[in-house]
């Protein structure tokens, strides 16, 4: 433990030092102004305007309150693997390994692939399949219960987070204005971590050791679908309050603009 | 970013102190690692909103995708080197 602490302390170093030694040619200077810093705010009013960015645009709104729900249910899935693969599958730490292994391997699959394809300019698509998707591996897991099902299951889990994920916050990245990204960015990584202890004890309350018989547990893991396809119908414009005029839709990428319409994935 | 990376250098190197010079002490270690957690939540705000300053925005996809990417092969190559030379897995 005390060489991993001390490897670990390193590693933040080196990060340190490395984003220190980071120039910045900010984009502001490559595209215009829209990237121009404007003046520190105190806290709670950065906080305020972030709040008030995200009620002003009812795309972004929507999706960070459905990608908070997203990870409510996926926590309580990946955190209690442990428990499904000891508890459910009735096998050792090497198996638990490998399932959770997969999720990583997926993941990285699913994350390198969105630069590959059209993903962004189909983010409303891409975020309600890779979520409606995410329910069969999940109820795979409980119907047919297995190590290959298991890793199978987690593997695609990994490759739609990984895909939807990057897309989510690619789409994020290219529609909220440059001076609102990281008020925007703070409100979801607090809406993120707040729900996070819940699913938690959800996860606890649904895990083999309650003792509930072993169907009964199967069953009640099952999160619903995670994500609404009733989501689709809104619109990505919104309006910069800070600036009172509203905010024009931002390119994403070379001849495409942002469709209405759509929209996009959790981290 | 540079700042939540120094605070978190120097809580895991407390972390590894405090567990060499007095043991395990679960409180301590629990402050060290809730402060690394709590410079961490600055961290990703200000990690998403430094990419698109940093390169074209039709790059943006690609390099979100080599990052995440890479952030969970290391994890996994980084949590079964762990795993796997602890010594309650001898």
């Amino acid at each position: 433990m005390i060489p991993a602490g001390l490897f670990n302390s390193s590693t933040f170093v080196v990060s340190a030092l490395l984003r220190a030694s980071i120039a910045f040619p900010l984009r502001g200077s490559l595209h215009g102004p829209e990237a121009t810093p404007v003046p520190t705010e105190p806290f709670w009013p950065s906080v305020r305007a972030g709040f008030a960015y995200l009620r002003s645009n009812v795309a972004l709104l929507q999706l960070t309150i459905s990608a908070t729900f997203m990870n409510f249910f996926l926590s309580i899935v990946l955190s209690f693997l442990v428990a499904y693969v000891v508890g459910e599958l009735g096998v050792g730490s090497v198996v638990y390994g490998l399932v959770l292994g997969s999720f990583s391997i997926g993941f990285a699959v699913g994350a390198v692939l969105v630069g590959r394809t059209a993903a962004v300019r189909h983010m409303g698509k891409v975020w309600v399949i890779t979520g409606a998707a995410t329910a069969v591996p999940i109820a795979a897991l409980v119907l047919f219960p297995g190590p290959v099902v298991a890793f199978g299951s987690v593997l695609a889990i990994g490759i739609l987070m990984g895909y939807g994920g990057v897309t989510w916050r690619s789409g994020a990245q290219l529609i909220v204005p440059g001076e609102m990204q990281g008020r925007y960015f703070g409100v979801d990584q607090l809406g993120s971590i707040a729900i996070l202890p819940l699913a938690q004890i959800s996860g606890f309350f649904s895990s083999p050791s309650t003792g509930s018989s072993r169907r009964t547990r199967s069953w009640r893991r099952v999160p619903p679908p995670p994500a609404s396809g009733s989501a689709c119908s809104v619109r990505c414009g919104g309006s910069d309050t800070r600036r009172g005029r509203p905010e024009p839709a931002r390119t994403l990428g070379p001849g495409h603009r942002a469709e209405a319409g759509e929209r996009f994935l959790p981290p | 970013m540079v700042l939540s990376d120094v605070v978190r250098a120097a809580s895991w190197a407390a972390i590894a102190l405090i567990l060499w010079t007095l043991g395990l002490s679960l409180p301590l270690v629990l402050i060290g690692v809730g402060v690394a957690a709590a410079f961490l939540a600055l961290f990703y705000p200000a990690e998403r909103a430094l990419l698109p300053q940093l390169i074209h925005e039709e790059e943006i996809p690609t390099a979100n995708g080599i990052l995440l990417s890479t952030n969970q092969i290391v994890g996994f190559v980084a949590t079964s080197t762990g795993g796997t030379s602890s010594p309650r897995s001898a």
